[in-house]
């Protein structure tokens, strides 16, 4: 009987395992994520097919499997979207896995009235097809690692300023910078206020990916636009990145309340 | 080593030598697009050298007679998934096409919200057919993968149930491998097989769900009647989720099916017994105008125009019209004559093997009761439109409605020309044809579907280009969205050009305005060249917070044809580059703070105009 039905112990062990792994957000390794893939693309359909129709050829087994995932999956998240939970990886681990035991459930004894078709008969396995397989796989990885090394050569190296008026306390500025270039880089920062330097900021290193952020407070809200101005100190009389803010009069509007 | 033993006698025939040859035809391709990056000239050359490796050695070996159906299905199933592959490479180097942003947008708000149905500028119809979403992101919360991940697991699902699908239905009409086999080949010459219907959107799923539902059909109609009902419910359930899947294909659908139902009544009236699809269609049918009035009845304001558009432009090929743009090409001044050729050669192809193929079918007609079916004929009709196609390719507002419906055109034609494909010898007086004779011609049906279904600079990955999809995705348009998200928060209304509206609006998580979309025009905002009281009320009317600015239009024309939306040659001609000074008013107005900048993209605070009462 248990042999008879081992396809369904590995269903349902399967369907727990992702159900728990997708509650648990644990899915941070690649194996991990192909019982997540089996529970949403494949096992409910299986399930269900074999109970629709128990005696189909392969090619029409695989279709109606697939199929019929796709279909579990959109129906169940119509229903889903009804309840107050909504889509989480908690609600949807719980359902399909249990959409697909219950199918196991109804599944089990009608297996022992009837004799289960075997799923697919493989061919008698030699060396020749299984190195043909795997030099295929060899070069499609090679052509993916050729994709990956190629993309990081498109990216553009930049730099991003940013500056904005502090919108809870309009008198104060804040600036940022960071550096995506692909190397450690110096900066040099101007804050000027109708062409007069406010404050500089000398030197400023940066590794890739590293932020430099900082707030100035003015006096009073200021009446000329602000200018702030990066530099590079090899090249000091050609601005690199620049922003420009209008101060909002909201001073006067704060003293009107 | 693989000899002829070894060949004919494995259980899978040629498959594992075809593996290998397919594999390495992938990594050529691979190779093209590294060439590409490189701006070599011989990049496409090598492309197409391996699209050929691909498939035309698996359509040499379905031309064998001896075929056997498992081996057949694999190398159709090979080829198929192969030439997703090739899409996806082109992706993982240089972002998805635009469609798939506009879906990752939806896909995103599901997995934020956790529910379905959230607004979408950039595509307002995408959530209310949220079938590809949803199963996308029942992936994304089981594994963890980014949505693009598990979007293209779940196409690469959908491209196995297409071909497999296709092959079924091929074979149970022709009761040939070989036919099948080929007739599938064919099918992936259609324009949208190897790009379109393999980038993250709606009809990547929709398309081979209901060339399932198709097939479930033609099961349903001769299996014994005690498993009839089984079939029935699988059809009504495929069919019931490409309605929430994608509108116009779940349309497509219906439309078979009610010609279908309607010539099976008219053949039973005459005495031949026939099955009669009624039920199904009937059902689905009234799924579809349900979910249409009840929950999509937004699609009706987004089609009405496509639709409306595509009968007039037939109206007006009727009185000699000419149409407006080249065939096969998006864009006529980067034409390559060679591509011309082969397309036009294609679609000569085409319609030669459809000949071909009718003349084998009249004359298989009464042997053969399958290609007698009520189904068959619906499939040999819905391939004589298949000359309109290329008209509809002439218009710039029918194009991709001639797209979509290639899809479903082309089944016919895979039918009808497999089937005198497979025919080993044909001898029609002067013509004397063999199958694999036809191989030089279906090497160019499947580079003509290419052709066809992308533009020569959009093809293969490479550095920036103005307004020309994925090849303006790059860094910079890509950190300022991520800026945008981070700093100043996701939903603020911004306007941009079409392809930072697509990177704002999904990765930045803006609420993008812009004309194609919501029926707004912004195009003057940016390109009148100063910004006084007219421009100022549209930002103000639009309640437009911020203007993003990428810099590069002003140094190239569009390769897409324009930058905002497609009625700005009415501001300005987008021929030619913008004109820097229609962007430098924004630095000059005192209304206006340039609140980011990463050297190309400029981002400026509107909120001086449009928040002021």
């Amino acid at each position: 009987m248990f042999r008879k039905n081992l396809d369904l112990v590995f269903v349902s062990l399967t369907s727990i395992i992702s159900a728990l792994l997708g509650i648990s957000g644990w899915h941070s390794s690649a194996l991990l994520s192909v019982f997540g893939i089996l529970l949403v693309l494949v096992l409910p359909g299986y399930v269900f097919s074999q109970l629709l129709q128990p005696h189909l050829p392969f090619e029409e087994r695989l279709l109606v499997t697939l199929g019929l995932s796709v279909v579990i999956d959109g129906l169940s998240g119509l229903i889903l979207n009804l309840t107050s939970w909504g889509l989480t990886s908690s609600t949807w681990g719980l359902w399909l896995a249990t959409v697909t035991l219950v199918g196991v459930c109804f599944l089990w004894p009608r297996r022992e009235e009837s004799e289960r078709t075997s799923l697919i008969i493989w061919p008698k396995i030699t060396w020749h097809p299984v190195l043909l397989y795997g030099l295929g796989f060899v070069f499609i990885l090679l052509a993916f690692g050729i994709a990956r090394f190629s993309s990081t050569r498109l990216d553009s190296p930049l730099t991003m300023l940013w500056a904005d008026y502090d919108h809870t306390n309009p008198q104060v500025l804040n600036f940022g910078i960071l550096n995506k270039e692909g190397k450690t880089m110096a900066y040099d920062l101007v804050i000027e206020q109708n062409g007069v330097k406010a404050r500089e900021w000398d030197g400023i290193q940066l590794e890739h990916g590293n932020t430099f952020s900082g707030q100035l407070s003015f006096q009073q809200n200021p009446q000329y636009p602000v200018n702030v101005l990066l530099y590079l100190p090899n090249l000091p009389s050609q601005v690199y990145r620049q922003v420009k803010i209008v101060f909002p009069e909201v001073s006067i509007q704060i003293q009107g309340k | 080593m693989f000899n002829k033993e070894f060949l004919t006698k494995s259980s899978w025939g040629w498959l594992p030598i075809l593996v290998y040859t397919a594999s390495f035809g992938l990594l050529v391709t691979s190779l093209a697009m590294v060439a590409s990056i490189d701006n070599k000239s011989y990049a496409m050359y090598i492309f197409w050298s391996g699209i050929l490796t691909i498939t035309i050695p698996i359509g040499i070996r379905l031309s064998y007679q001896d075929i056997q159906v498992r081996e057949a299905l694999a190398l159709v199933i090979l080829a198929g998934e192969m030439l997703f592959l090739v899409s996806m490479l082109r992706s993982f180097i240089q972002n998805s096409p635009y469609d798939g942003f506009l879906h990752w947008r939806t896909a995103s708000d599901i997995i934020n919200t956790h529910h379905l149905f959230a607004f979408n500028n950039l595509l307002p119809v995408s959530p209310y057919y949220p079938g590809l979403e949803i199963v996308t992101t029942a992936l994304v919360n089981l594994t963890g993968f980014p949505i693009f991940d598990a979007g293209n697991v779940v196409v690469f699902v959908a491209r196995l149930i297409m071909v497999t699908s296709l092959f079924l239905i091929l074979r149970e009409l022709s009761g040939s491998n070989r036919a099948a086999g080929l007739g599938s080949l064919i099918y992936m010459g259609s324009t949208t097989f190897v790009f379109f219907d393999t980038q993250f959107a709606y009809e990547s799923l929709s398309l081979p769900l209901a060339i399932l539902v198709l097939w479930l059909v033609l099961k349903h109609s001769f299996v014994p009647a005690p498993q009839k009902s089984t079939w029935a419910i699988l059809a009504v359930l495929v069919g019931v989720m490409v309605a929430i899947t994608h509108h116009l294909m779940s349309y497509f659908l219906i439309a078979i099916l009610l010609v279908w139902t309607g010539l099976a009544i008219i053949r039973n009236r005459r005495g031949l017994k026939e099955y009669i699809p009624i039920r199904i269609t009937i059902i689905l049918l009234v799924f579809v105008v349900t979910w249409l009035v009840f929950i999509a009845d937004i699609t009706v304001g987004y089609l009405a125009p496509y639709i409306g558009a595509t009968l007039t432009t037939l109206l007006k090929f009727i009185s000699g019209y000419q149409g407006d743009r080249a065939v096969f090409l998006v864009d006529q001044s980067t034409s390559l004559l060679l591509e011309r050729l082969v397309a036009v050669a294609s679609v000569l192809f085409l319609i030669l093997g459809e000949g071909l193929g009718l003349w084998v079918w009249w004359k298989s007609y009464r042997k053969k009761i399958e290609l007698q079916s009520a189904f068959a004929i619906t499939l040999l009709l819905t391939s004589l439109i298949y000359p309109l196609l290329p008209l509809l390719h002439l218009n710039n507002s029918t194009w991709e409605v001639a797209d979509r419906l290639a899809s479903f055109i082309f089944i016919g034609l895979a039918i009808v020309i497999g089937l005198g494909l497979a025919e080993n010898q044909l001898n029609m007086g002067i013509l004397y044809v063999r199958s694999w004779m036809a191989m030089p011609a279906l090497a160019l049906i499947i580079c003509a579907g290419i052709i066809g279904g992308s533009h020569p600079l959009t093809r293969l990955p490479g550095s920036y280009l103005v307004e020309a999809d994925s090849r303006s995705n790059d860094s910079f348009g890509l950190s300022a969205a991520e800026w945008a998200l981070a700093y100043l928060g996701p939903n603020n209304r911004m306007a941009s050009d079409r392809e930072q509206s697509i990177l704002m609006g999904s990765f930045g998580q803006q609420s993008m305005i812009f004309g194609g979309t919501n029926q707004v025009n912004i195009s003057p905002i940016f390109l009148n060249p100063s910004l006084n009281r007219a421009e100022k009320q549209a930002i103000k009317s639009l309640k437009l917070h911020y203007l993003v600015v990428d810099w590069r239009i002003t140094q190239a024309a569009p390769v897409f044809g324009y930058y905002f939306e497609n009625w700005e040659q009415q501001v300005a001609p987008s021929k030619v580059p913008v004109a820097p000074e229609a962007l430098e008013k924004f630095e000059n107005s005192p209304d206006v703070n340039r609140i980011f900048d990463n050297g190309y993209i400029r981002i400026y605070d509107t909120g001086g105009i449009s928040l002021v009462p």
